[in-house]
């Protein structure tokens, strides 16, 4: 059954189907946030913020529109709205011990939360250029999908893209 | 200037020119050069947390079945209304205690004790205790106030 089967007999009022949307993209949406966010436990919360989100307000989901895409830009907006606040946080605590701004920590909080390689790379790229190569290498995503998700224009999507291609290769040509 | 600046600049400028934006990114997907300082697929991918490596997610579901069986938060009237609303009962409440002290008129009934007209405990005149008598009319509604300074050696 497609997505938007799916979203319409939640829709009708059977929340299996619902169920059935979230075991769907589980992965793929832990994935995206992972990447944006480069902390296990606040991608999970992310997550789970999104889909409680898109259930509130699947209402307004356009059925001619797809709804990965749609529940992408959702949830990229959450993350990047973790981002902001975790900055905002970390310029405060910063102030505070006298200092301009916190260097950003990038592993996990507790022990036992799994961390990624990839965690250090990515803490290096800005949140918008994260999610924009994420969707590019990992899902296949064009400029224009890319810029529907962010929200953005395409041109700057692609900015976002080429700049996160260029800041990468340096890196690892450093490495 | 070499190709890596070059691409650096260009990246930099992309958003402002939609024209040059267009030329510099066919250039850039197309320059094997330019391509050389761009990280490919390969590489991202290799750099990134793809769907493979998380493996089994956590089940979002018991959470959010959890999250909507809870009773919704009841919505509060914005802050900024709540405000209004204080204040704007304080000051109604003010301008009612205001008018009614002055628009209640004053009765000199209510003052003084029905028994006792009215009663002078201490009066001083140019700074010195002094003496005071009442008068009070039979029928007249009215009282005279009589006070006299105390002679030499006379105490209250």
């Amino acid at each position: 059954m497609t997505d938007n089967a799916l979203v319409r007999r939640c829709l009708e009022g059977n929340m299996e189907s619902y169920r059935t949307l979230m075991g769907r993209y589980r992965e793929q949406a832990m994935a995206l946030a992972l990447n944006i966010l480069a902390n296990y436990q606040d991608a999970q919360d992310a997550c789970q913020e999104a889909f409680l989100k898109a259930f509130q307000n699947l209402d307004r989901f356009d059925l001619e529109r797809n709804f990965k895409n749609w529940f992408y830009a959702l949830l990229s907006h959450v993350c990047l709205d973790q981002v902001r606040k975790r900055n905002r946080f970390r310029h405060f605590i910063g102030r505070l011990r006298g200092q301009d701004r916190l260097t950003e920590s990038v592993s996990a909080p507790n022990p036992g939360v799994p961390t990624y390689q990839a965690m250090g790379l990515l803490s290096r790229l800005g949140p918008k250029e994260r999610t924009a190569i994420y969707l590019w290498s990992q899902e296949g995503y064009s400029g224009a999908e890319i810029a529907a998700v962010l929200g953005c224009s395409q041109k700057t999507a692609h900015v976002h893209l080429f700049r996160a291609r260029a800041r990468l290769k340096a890196i690892l040509k450093e490495e | 200037m070499n190709h890596t600046r070059w691409i650096q600049m260009v990246i930099r400028l992309l958003p402002f020119n939609s024209g040059l934006s267009l030329r510099f990114r066919r250039h850039l997907e197309q320059c094997p050069e330019c391509q050389g300082e761009l990280a490919d697929i390969q590489e991202a991918r290799a750099s990134t947390i793809g769907q493979d490596d998380i493996g089994a997610s956590r089940d979002f579901w018991p959470a959010f079945a959890l999250s909507l069986e809870r009773p919704k938060p009841r919505r509060h009237v914005g802050a900024g209304l709540g405000w209004a609303w204080a204040l704007g009962t304080a000051g109604l409440l003010a301008l009612a205690i205001t008018g009614a002290f002055f628009l209640i008129p004053f009765s000199r009934q209510e003052v003084l004790s029905p028994g006792v007209k009215l009663r002078v405990n201490y009066v001083k005149m140019y700074e010195q205790p002094a003496q005071a008598f009442i008068f009070q009319t039979q029928e007249a509604n009215s009282t005279f106030v009589w006070v006299e300074k105390l002679k030499t050696g006379e105490a209250l």
